[in-house]
């Protein structure tokens, strides 16, 4: 038997051997995919999400005909009864005017009132303006279905003219389908740093 | 003809901090135009600048205000000396207080009219042009 011969019985042997063991590794060592992985829910989520109806994500638009948009989201809302309103988290509104500019209202919580066209931003509301101003307040009310909106308490803001506080604040058309104003009322104190616009 | 007058006590500096307070500022969403409404006072160190209605107005870049124009029994006082008019422009970087519309400029004593009055706050000036007519009133004692 010369060394070929040899050479290729043996390898008869060991070339499907050596195959055995690759096929075994790939099932035996890889890394094992647990069929019972976590859903990605937590425990107590479950059960607030059981408690009661909830709407994550909702979505509410609608077009004045002067042709401004207003557009009110949140994460999650918990449907009210006929008299009680909405409970919402993580509100957000945008209020897109009709030349383009949009003026964004954002809070930690909010209650919207369908019936009533009313949306109430309530913890730390953030308001701020295309041309760069912006206004913080604890509580502001937003109508719905038009552009209307005022703060019942005072107001702190800042931009391009300088930081100030305000009473409080009303954002209105003046006279119907007019330009859109924030006013800002009730005695204003503004400071304007010059040196912010030395070149 | 035209008179010049010191103004104000000290030379103001521009880039003191500008406070304004009013009763309302109404800020234009269109234009983005903003304008102080109802007993409107300016103040900038010495400067007091108060006026019915102040409408601001932004430098090119909108980066900052470049001046106000307040109209409607405008009163500016600086110091000891004051003026009335019926509006006066404030440009800030530059310290200067354009007052036009029968400009009265109280000093002490003696007082001057004229149409119009450019007071620059920083080198304490002022120069009032166009039918300038001051009462002396020598004081008898």
């Amino acid at each position: 038997m010369d060394f070929y011969s040899r050479m290729v019985r043996l390898l008869k042997v060991l070339l499907p051997l050596a195959a055995l063991v690759l096929l075994s590794t790939l099932f035996l060592i890889s890394r094992s995919i647990g069929p019972t992985a976590d859903i990605p829910f937590a425990e107590d989520e479950i059960a607030d999400r059981m408690r009661d109806q909830q709407v994550t994500k909702p979505y509410f638009s609608s077009t004045t005909p002067a042709g401004e948009e207003i557009t009110v989201t949140a994460s999650r809302a918990r449907p009210g009864g006929t008299d009680a309103p909405a409970v919402v988290t993580d509100l957000n509104g945008w209020l897109k005017l009709a030349d383009g500019k949009v003026i964004t209202l954002t809070s930690d919580t909010g209650e919207v009132r369908m019936n009533k066209n009313q949306a109430k931003f309530l913890g730390n509301v953030l308001i701020t303006s295309t041309d760069g101003l912006r206004i913080t307040t604890d509580e502001l009310h937003s109508a719905l279905r038009g552009i209307a909106a005022q703060t019942p308490r005072e107001v702190a803001g800042s931009g391009i003219i300088g930081d100030f506080t305000a009473g409080n604040m009303d954002i209105t058309t003046k006279n119907g389908d007019g330009p859109v104003h924030m006013l800002f009322k009730n005695g204003v104190k503004l400071v304007y740093l010059p040196q912010k616009s030395e070149r | 003809q035209s008179a010049n007058v010191a103004f104000g006590a000290i030379k103001a500096d521009p880039s003191l901090p500008v406070e304004v307070t009013a009763d309302t500022l109404d800020v234009n969403q269109e234009d983005g135009s903003a304008e102080f409404l109802g007993n409107v006072v300016v103040g900038q160190g010495e400067m007091r600048l108060s006026a019915k209605r102040v409408l601001v107005i932004y430098n090119q870049e909108a980066s900052g205000i470049e001046r106000m124009e307040a109209t409607g029994d405008v009163v500016l006082v600086s110091g000891p000396d004051a003026a009335q008019a019926e509006r006066a422009d404030y440009t800030i970087d530059s310290g200067v207080i354009v007052m036009t519309g029968n400009v009265l400029l109280t000093q002490g004593q003696n007082a001057l009219t004229s149409n119009k009055m450019t007071v620059n706050l920083i080198t304490g000036t002022a120069q009032m042009v166009g039918r300038v007519k001051t009462i002396l009133n020598s004081d008898k004692n």
